[in-house]
């Protein structure tokens, strides 16, 4: 198997779970694309030089941080990442009804991740990555470490800071939630 | 450690990742504390909400995108990443290192560099007899090739030269012209390992081209000038400046350039020492068509004196010189 038709399966494997990291990031359906594909594009021009030392998704995640982190330089004046524009509302229950008949069983699945962007919005970049990469997507300290290229005792601090903050902003909601 | 309020300590509790006993201290401490349970039951409640979260399914077309938007890898990317940018890099820092070098190289370093240390001659020198070439001995100044021992001109004399008495060297040409002129008479065999010791030096002093202040073919026309003693005739400026520095280098010192008017005037150089003879002038005459430089042979004086004696002589169109006893 060459290079490229094992990184191709690479990208069927784990486009899914890239987006999902990309899309809780910046809740933006049409930035988590963006993100999802620059990620996997900055991947394959490097893939040479991955070693297989930590699993490909770590690696991905890594890329996938970076280049959310970059945006989010790159439009520090537009706060794009607030769900609650209404746009990407839309949008999502659009595709929820493109995809699945069942309009009302997606709008409720729609209004829980709005929350929950919402809520997500209110912490700082890092602690938000930090709650997404070991509350949604259950990496190890030490993964998440390596993702964001910072040391195990900081994960921990921030993450512990990042909980106590969410549980203020997320359990008003429990019973919407909890639907 | 402070167990009550601690919210890491209690984040790491329900990670499972605190030690047997601190967690032991924890659910100790947690039996007896309503409020430390209110911070674990929040998180943990937290946990399960954010964990619950259903996961959003990507566009459809978005693997399909991927795959067509990645790149067809070159096979000399490697190649080009690894060797060919750092080699372009590595040439383009030398080339502004050395431009650098030799835009901003302070005067007295330059100084320094021209003053050929006796190791860095000794590494010439080597190199000429290795190639099987003859010895040539040098001064240890100015990087010039003072004597060839084995000269044609000079092989049947044992000592040094001797002064040609009575020669007569025209003034109205440049110092350049009338290197050139000597050269002529150098045999060319000679000039050949004047130029290769030359060359020799320069590369076993590591030291740039530019550093030179008078060219290789002023220096070999000195260093014949010097072999067969006569004396050097200076009608412009840029003579002037390039011997003074010369004279200045020879002897450690940095004084300024005396002015002369070249328009009326020219200065009339001669060696003070030449092997194990010494020169001095003892008069300079001016006659109607030639200036006439007296001078008296001694042996070796210590200490050394000037390389130069010069003098500054209204310009006549040929100079003389006249050994007096």
């Amino acid at each position: 198997m060459d290079r490229r038709t094992e990184f191709e399966e690479i990208v069927r494997r784990e486009t899914s779970r890239v987006f999902n990291v990309a899309y809780r990031l910046c809740g933006n359906y049409h930035q988590a694309s963006d993100i999802t594909q620059e990620t996997f594009f900055r991947a394959y021009r490097s893939f040479h030089r991955f070693e297989g030392r930590s699993r490909i998704s770590t690696y991905l995640y890594r890329i996938a941080c970076n280049v959310w982190k970059n945006s989010l330089r790159r439009n520090r004046i537009q706060n794009f990442t607030s769900y609650s524009s209404g746009m990407d509302v839309k949008q999502i229950e659009d595709i929820a009804v493109a995809e699945n008949p069942s309009h009302g069983e997606e709008a409720t699945r729609d209004d829980r991740n709005r929350i929950i962007h919402e809520c997500l919005d209110s912490l700082s970049p890092a602690d938000r990555a930090i709650i997404i990469l070991r509350d949604m997507q259950e990496r190890s300290y030490e993964e998440i470490a390596d993702i964001l290229k910072c040391r195990t005792g900081t994960v921990k601090s921030r993450l512990a800071r990042a909980r106590q903050k969410l549980s203020g902003k997320i359990l008003p909601f429990r019973e919407v939630l909890n639907k | 450690m402070k167990l009550h309020g601690n919210a890491e300590i209690i984040s790491l509790y329900m990670d499972g990742r605190l030690d047997e006993k601190l967690r032991a201290s924890l659910e100790s401490h947690l039996k007896d504390c309503g409020e430390c349970r209110e911070i674990l039951a929040r998180m943990q409640e937290t946990r399960t909400l954010i964990a619950g979260a259903a996961p959003v399914k990507p566009p459809a077309t978005l693997e399909r995108d991927i795959i067509a938007g990645l790149p067809e890898r070159k096979t000399f990317s490697l190649f080009f990443r690894r060797i060919y940018l750092p080699a372009i890099g590595t040439l383009a820092v030398m080339v502004i290192a050395s431009l650098l070098i030799r835009e901003y190289l302070p005067r007295e370093i330059e100084l320094q560099i021209a003053k050929t240390p006796v190791r860095e001659q000794d590494i010439a020198d080597k190199d000429i007899n290795e190639s099987g070439r003859k010895k040539i001995e040098t001064q240890t100044d100015f990087h010039v090739a003072e004597k060839s021992k084995e000269s044609p001109v000079h092989s049947e004399s044992s000592g040094p030269p001797q002064a040609p008495e009575g020669k007569t060297v025209p003034a109205d040409r440049p110092i350049a012209e009338i290197g050139r002129e000597e050269k002529c008479i150098m045999p060319a065999e000679e000039k050949r390992e004047a130029e290769k010791t030359m060359i020799a030096r320069e590369s076993a002093a590591g030291k740039p081209a530019a550093v030179m202040k008078a060219s290789k073919d002023e220096a070999i026309s000195l260093a014949y000038r010097k072999t067969a003693f006569s004396p050097i005739v200076i009608r412009s400026e840029d003579e002037w400046k390039k011997i003074w520095h010369t004279q200045n280098t020879m002897q450690n010192l940095s004084l300024p350039l005396p002015e002369v008017d070249f328009r009326e005037k020219m200065v009339v150089a001669v060696p003070s020492r030449i092997e194990d003879r010494e020169y001095l002038v003892v008069n300079t005459v001016e006659k109607a068509d030639k200036i006439v430089v007296e001078y008296r042979e001694l042996p070796l004086q210590q200490p050394a004196p000037a390389p130069y004696q010069m003098n500054v002589v209204n310009r006549k169109p040929a100079v003389e010189l006249q050994k007096i006893d």
